[in-house]
């Protein structure tokens, strides 16, 4: 084990911030595109909310691999040429953010009916009661559901691997096939995903806590 | 100040409101009553606009409310409604509940709200538990706040919805001595409630439905004490008795 981290450290050290970056970058634009798709999922336009459902319903049902295979394999044949890496992270970025859209649309709907009407009869716009009165109660609602889709993107990013995507699995399939010390590599490999996912998972136990403190 | 004209109202191929025709006047206070079913919600939430009506006129302040170019928001600003249920925001403290509107619909100074929203909770009886949370309210308490709500945007009228009906009873009291003193302060009110004491204490009207129509519209006490149409002496009969 020693041995392997002082001759292949600096690898997985790579692959970790790789993955790091990706999830992030990941996290932060399906989090926009999710919560945007949920709210029109719910909204009165019955165009806006047929193609937001059309969305969902396409990018849930399909293997998050094939997605990331059509943006490194079919994209840069029609439209740019991209790497693995970026494909990866569009295809990671699509993907979590039609489950994200599920949980925020659950959110919005988990709020009484009466609490919109409230919001109306005092003068509000719809998008108005969205914002002060819906979306507010909504988000205690999404948290837990929202961390297990964090911590889901986290482990997802090694699809990464079979596009080349320079990850922590990719650098972890190379190791251990130079090594053939599949034990200790994975092994290393795990815990440097338990490194990003079990802070992650404390802290939205947390932001769960605190929005549970008031009322 | 609010008219009804042939009103009809189907949901889907139900016609729950059946050529209704009523009017209201400025600082009246009608007390509508009726079988579950009767279509009284539906009445009542015609009139600020949370249901659409299929055919007639219905005027508020002089607006048509079915024109295609009606601004409900408008219109909602100076209609308040009171739910059965309260409906007041839990995550905003009893004084963020009165002041949100005012200060984010109307654009009110927050300080200005602020002092308002104390002036009515004091009217209400809840100037005390200004920083508590709805959760942590008795039904009555929190109805009462909704009153205050409803008031802070000052409205020309005021519709009730059952505001009662789901409260444990030795709340409701407190409830109906607010609508009360806010019924001799001249407000205009516009009540579905069952409570057939405060209909005769402050009641100038009663309006008896059934069956998605109005059978009945006539004084309260006259009313009260010689119901004309058999359905409404058998209902009025029912309510007295559990009452
Ligand atoms: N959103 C809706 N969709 C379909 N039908 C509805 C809807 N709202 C009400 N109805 C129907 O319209 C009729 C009138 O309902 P409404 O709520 O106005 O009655 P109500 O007199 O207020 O009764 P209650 O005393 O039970 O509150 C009922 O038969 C009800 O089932
Ligand atoms: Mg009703």
């Amino acid at each position: 084990m020693i041995e392997l981290l002082s001759t292949y450290g600096g690898m997985l050290l790579r692959g970790f911030v790789n993955t790091l970056i990706a999830s992030v970058i990941a996290l932060f634009f399906s989090m926009i595109i999710g919560t945007l798709v949920g709210i029109l999922q719910v909204s009165k336009n019955k165009f806006a909310k047929g193609l937001a459902n059309a969305y969902v319903q396409l990018f849930l049902n399909i293997p998050l691999l094939v997605i990331v295979l059509f943006f490194y394999v079919v994209f840069p044949m029609y439209v740019a040429n991209i790497n693995g890496y970026t494909a990866g992270i569009i295809g990671l970025t699509i993907y979590t953010s039609a489950f994200i859209a599920e949980t925020v649309r659950a959110g919005i709907q988990g709020v009484p009916a009466g609490q919109m009407e409230a919001g109306l009869s005092t003068g509000f716009t719809y998008w108005e009661t969205m914002r002060y009165i819906i979306l507010p109660q909504a988000i205690k609602i999404v948290i837990p559901p929202l961390g297990n889709q964090f911590i889901n993107l986290v482990k997802n990013s090694s699809v990464f691997a079979m596009v080349a995507g320079l990850d922590l699995m990719y650098y972890g399939d190379l190791i251990a096939s130079e090594t053939f010390n599949t034990f200790g590599t994975y092994t290393m490999v795990a815990l440097f995903y338990l490194v990003i996912t079990l802070p992650l998972t404390h802290f939205m136990q947390y932001a769960e806590r605190r929005l549970a403190a008031k009322d | 100040m609010i008219e009804f004209k042939n009103v009809n109202k189907y949901y889907g191929d139900y016609h729950a409101l059946k050529n209704i025709n009523l009017s209201f006047k400025k600082g009246e206070v009608a007390v509508v009553i009726g079988p579950s079913g009767s279509g009284k919600s539906t009445m009542l939430r015609c009139i600020n606009g949370l249901e659409d009506i299929n055919d007639g006129t219905l005027m508020v302040n002089n607006i048509d409310l079915h024109a295609n170019d009606t601004n409900l928001n408008s219109i909602r600003k100076n209609v308040g409604m009171v739910f059965q249920h309260f409906n007041l925001y839990p995550h905003m403290s009893v004084i963020e509940n009165v002041t949100l509107a005012p200060i984010k619909v109307l654009k009110q100074d927050p300080e200005k709200a602020r002092q308002t929203a104390e002036k009515l909770l004091k009217k209400v009886n809840m100037l005390d538990r200004k920083d508590h949370y709805p959760s942590q309210l008795s039904g009555g308490q929190q109805q009462r706040v909704a009153i205050a709500r409803g008031l802070a945007m000052n409205p020309s009228v005021l519709l009730f919805d059952e505001p009662t009906s789901a409260l444990d009873p030795e709340t409701i009291d407190d409830v109906l001595d607010v609508m009360k003193k806010l019924a001799r302060e001249g407000m205009t009110m516009i009540v579905v409630t069952h409570e057939m004491g405060f209909a005769r204490e402050v009641g100038d009207r009663i309006i008896f439905m059934a069956e998605g129509q109005v059978i009945e519209d006539r004084d309260a006490v006259e009313f009260y004490e010689n119901p004309h149409d058999p359905r409404a002496k058998q209902f009025l009969g029912k309510i007295i008795h559990h009452a």
